[in-house]
């Protein structure tokens, strides 16, 4: 029961999270077109579009994450669960889950520090001179909420195992 | 141990993991942090993980693959796949196969703006193969030309594995981009060849259909003049020199989703949809490209490369083999693997190997992208042709594989001619 | 005594200028004096990492012992080295380099505390690149130029340009497609980047530099054995600033008057001294600017235009 809400809860936020991060990058194509309207037309760029490209993208990137993960979207060889029975292709997707929750947990501790050196040093864009570091703590966010997604993945995973249940299929399309 | 011993663990381990369903890019991204720990140092190996995160969420020349996602989208979602195929329809679909030509036509011009072989096949997969069908074409044929006219999506610049390429072998995008066009028109010949060669051994597979009269043609055309205009304006600027490829891409992503709104096709519906199905396409790619990064620092530390190298020149092999024996390697590998993580696991030891026997880095890339797309539709892991069995699930994916053949077929003379004469690659860059 | 292996973190081909000419011969040299205590193993072509921007943190976390970082590409870490890209203040990178040692020798260099500096060197001065040719100051009025840098911006703004923010590897692409009119660079970055073939027009105003660093961590340096610290001494700091500065003042020597030969295809101007002096009298604010903005400003300013006179 608490596991079925948490996954809708997961999914909503996934939806939000990529909404989010995709609307941000309908952002940055709007600047850049009228960056580049404005330097066609009136021989006039916009000053400084470039530092909040810098600061949007990691942003967006790091929002698409968690879709990936509630949509079991992950690129990977299923190969194995043909063979491996109910239970073994369980087992095989708990596994595969596990480490990519363990891999996110490291990437999120290690934008925690990121962010915070950022802070202490204080690096800035190249041309407004925007601090760098409020993009990498709003990564770090990102990345921990996609971990805790991952988790709520595998612990369905962990269950379906546990009682035998036959797993959902799952697409693994990419955009290539 | 050396440095080539830890190599060959990581790798063994790295497939092992992902023949236990470790996601593929977790799976190089964990292989090549504990490898680089192991060699060099936990603290390094953290602090070139997280570089190697940041710069590439950060690179703006990356940032081309979403937009070209999101133009592709928001173009299909206006309705320029449909205006394409029916005016291709119109035109040439009253000879014998010839709404698999107008398919493949469409699928070209589409492909010129979508960077994504998946995205063409499955958007002609809802557009064309219905038509097809209602018209008494065999399913084999319809699905297999829908599934190999999807590769034109990725032969034709833009393409988003190009983009990656040039991103990761530091070389000029809009060169690869040009590099790709005669290529890509042997692409589109081979492909009618394929069609002729099909119908030539079985008539019956495809019946002619009715010609359309002039006025109904120019009818057609006029609807699809927004599309056309559209068209225009971004390979005419981006090629024609008003804007670069990251401007092209982002003034198409604006671009197709007003044209989308012009046409009273963006609904807040269709674009939470189309938004949030870009955002899950992003997030595979750019995990995929983060966890094959890390796995090229190591794999450089190991030295494995460099002794490849070395190894190669001193045995004295003569360039055509070594060559040859990457091509092969990549048709095996494109049969089994995802595309682009195929292309990312290789290079750090496939590129120097290439660029040491004096070959063009971008010659190289056309031919990757060549291989690489055929493996999109060989069995037995073909992608275009899952995405078009997902969406037209009544049509069995054996049907389509043995549609694709005569498409595989003409695909692999066109990369042996690819290969055997690179100028076909380089000419237009002179 | 034993031997210390250093990783040299080079982010930029080994084809080039300033690897075969300075750092291949120092790397020899320094290993040489250390008298068996020192091996120097080289990552060039960014093999340790790429990014520009994180070769600091790589010193800092052990990912490379000896390292290449720029600080434009840092902005806000090492604020007074933004002196660098001051336009009109240089006349040669040996000028700019050696200046840039003396002043971080007198410890004006705020963000340098806690590593060992071996050299700080700095290009020779920007000149403008045009695909259409240039020549006066007037002739710069709306000619969008790609450029970088908050003082470089402000440079190419000041002569009445417009200032085109892309990454340098789009630079040529939009050059020679007329997205962008030319370049702010020194000969050398043009033939880098392959812009030379479509930016034949030189008109050499002096605009700002760029500065780059060679750094180890401070701690690391100080555990070396003794023969190693002295053999990097020796063949450091002031020395190996003046070498960089040589080799790069040669190189874009050498490339001028390959372009001046007749018949190269090239058109190199110098500005007249009316220009010479308008442009003194414009570039006067941004110096002003960035001296308000460093607490040792003046002293850096005076020791820079008193180290040009000797
Ligand atoms: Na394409
Ligand atoms: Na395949």
């Amino acid at each position: 029961m608490i596991l079925e809400r948490l996954e809708r809860l997961s999914d909503r936020l996934a939806r939000y999270s990529a909404l989010a991060g995709l609307g941000g990058l309908m952002g940055i194509a709007a600047l850049v077109t009228i960056d580049v309207l404005g330097r066609w037309l009136f021989n006039s760029p916009i000053r400084g579009s470039a530092d909040i490209v810098t600061l949007l993208l990691p942003v967006v990137v790091g929002a698409a994450f968690p879709s990936v993960i509630t949509s079991r979207g992950h690129i990977a060889v299923k190969f194995l669960s043909r063979i491996a029975g109910v239970r073994g292709a369980d087992a095989l997707e708990a596994f595969g889950n596990g480490i990519a929750m363990a891999a996110l947990a490291l990437i999120a501790w290690l934008s925690a520090d990121h962010a915070l050196r950022l802070m202490g040093s204080g690096e800035t864009t190249w041309v407004l001179r925007l601090p760098l570091w409020p993009t990498w703590v709003a990564f770090c966010v990102l990345l921990a909420i996609s971990t805790a997604v991952q988790a709520i993945v595998f612990f369905r995973d962990v269950a379906n195992f546990v009682s035998g249940n036959r797993l959902e299929t799952s697409s693994n399309m990419a955009g290539h | 141990m050396g440095g080539i011993e830890y190599f060959v663990i990581g790798m063994t381990v790295m497939f092992a993991l992902m023949l236990l369903h470790v996601p593929i890019g977790f799976a190089m991204m964990l292989v090549g942090f504990c490898g680089y720990a192991t060699l060099v140092g936990f603290t390094p190996a953290a602090s070139t993980l997280m570089t190697s995160v940041a710069s590439n969420v950060s690179s703006f020349s990356l940032a081309v693959v979403p937009l070209f996602i999101l133009m592709g989208s928001f173009a299909s979602l206006a309705g320029l796949s449909d205006d394409l195929y029916r005016l291709a329809e119109r035109m040439i679909g009253h000879r014998r196969g010839g709404l698999a030509q107008a398919t493949i036509l469409g699928c070209a011009v589409f492909g010129a703006i979508c960077g994504s072989s998946l995205a063409t096949a499955a958007t002609f997969g809802r557009v064309a193969l219905p038509e097809m069908e209602k018209r008494g074409y065999a399913t084999s044929l319809a699905s297999g030309t829908i599934a190999a006219g999807g590769t034109l999506g990725a032969l034709i610049p833009p393409s988003i594995i190009l983009v990656i390429y040039a991103v990761m072998t530091e070389s000029f995008i809009l060169d690869l981009f040009v590099a790709a066009l005669i290529p890509a028109l042997m692409a589109i010949i081979c492909q009618f060849v394929a069609i002729y060669i099909t119908l030539w051994r079985d008539p019956s597979l495809a019946p002619a259909g009715r010609r359309y009269s002039t006025a109904e043609r120019i009818a057609t055309a006029k609807s699809a003049l927004p599309s056309i205009g559209f068209l225009v304006i971004i390979l005419g600027g981006m090629y024609g020199g008003v804007f670069t490829v990251n401007e092209a891409a982002a003034a198409g992503a604006i671009g197709a989703m007003l044209l989308a709104i012009a046409r009273g096709k963006l609904t807040v519906h269709t674009l939470r949809s189309t938004l949030i199905e870009a955002g899950r396409n992003t997030g595979m790619i750019y995990l995929i490209i983060l966890g094959a990064d890390m796995l090229g620092y190591f794999v450089t530390i190991t030295g494995a490369p460099e002794a490849f190298v070395s190894f190669i020149q001193t045995a004295g092999y003569a360039p055509i083999v070594v060559i040859t024996c990457f091509v092969l390697m990549y048709i095996v590998l494109g049969s089994i693997f995802d595309t682009i993580a195929a292309m990312l696991i290789t290079l750090p030891f496939v590129l120097p190997v290439v660029e040491s026997l004096g070959y063009s880095v971008i010659w190289w890339g056309i031919v990757t992208l060549a291989v690489i797309e055929l493996g999109m539709i060989t069995p037995p892991i073909g992608m275009n042709v899952f995405v078009l069995h997902a969406v037209a699930p009544h049509v069995p994916m054996s049907k389509i594989f043995r549609g694709v053949m005569p498409f595989i077929l003409t695909d692999l003379v066109r990369i042996v001619l690819l290969v055997s004469f690179p100028v076909l690659a380089l000419w237009l860059l002179q | 005594a034993e031997q210390v292996e250093l990783k040299f973190a080079y982010w930029l081909p080994e084809k080039g200028n300033d690897w075969q000419t300075v750092f291949l011969p120092w790397i020899a040299k320094v290993t040489e004096a250390s008298g068996g205590t020192l091996k120097i193993r080289a990552f060039t072509g960014g093999t340790l990492g790429r990014d520009p921007a994180a070769q600091l943190k790589m010193l800092e976390d052990g990912v490379a012992d000896i390292a290449y970082p720029a600080p434009p590409y840092t902005p806000g870490r090492f604020p007074d080295s933004e002196v660098a890209e001051l336009p009109g203040l240089f006349k040669s990178s040996v000028h700019a380099s050696t200046s840039m040692w003396k002043a971080n020798e007198a410890g004006l260099l705020r963000g340098l505390e806690e590593f060992k500096v071996l050299g700080i060197f700095s290009s020779p001065p920007f000149s403008v690149h045009t695909a259409r040719p240039v020549a006066s100051v007037a002739d710069l009025k709306g000619l969008k130029l790609r450029s970088a840098g908050a003082y470089g911006i402000k440079a190419v703004e000041a002569v009445g340009a417009t200032a085109i923010g892309m990454p340098m590897t789009e630079a040529t692409e939009a050059i020679s497609r007329g997205v962008v009119d030319g370049m702010a660079a020194h000969p050398s970055i043009l033939t880098q980047v392959g812009a030379a073939g479509v930016a034949k027009n030189h008109f050499q105003v002096k605009l700002g530099t760029g500065a780059v660093m060679l750094l180890m961590k401070k701690s690391r340096f100080d555990a070396l054995p003794e023969a190693a610290r002295k053999a990097l001494d020796e063949n450091s700091g002031l020395a190996l600033s003046k070498a960089w500065g040589e080799a790069n003042d040669g190189q874009a020597t050498k490339l001028l008057e390959a372009w001046k030969a007749p018949g190269s295809g090239h058109k190199v101007v110098e500005p007249t001294a009316a220009d010479l002096q308008a442009l003194d009298a414009t570039f006067a604010p941004i110096q002003n600017e960035w001296k308000s903005g460093s607490p040792k400003g003046d002293e850096i300013l005076s020791l820079i235009k008193s180290n040009a006179t000797n």
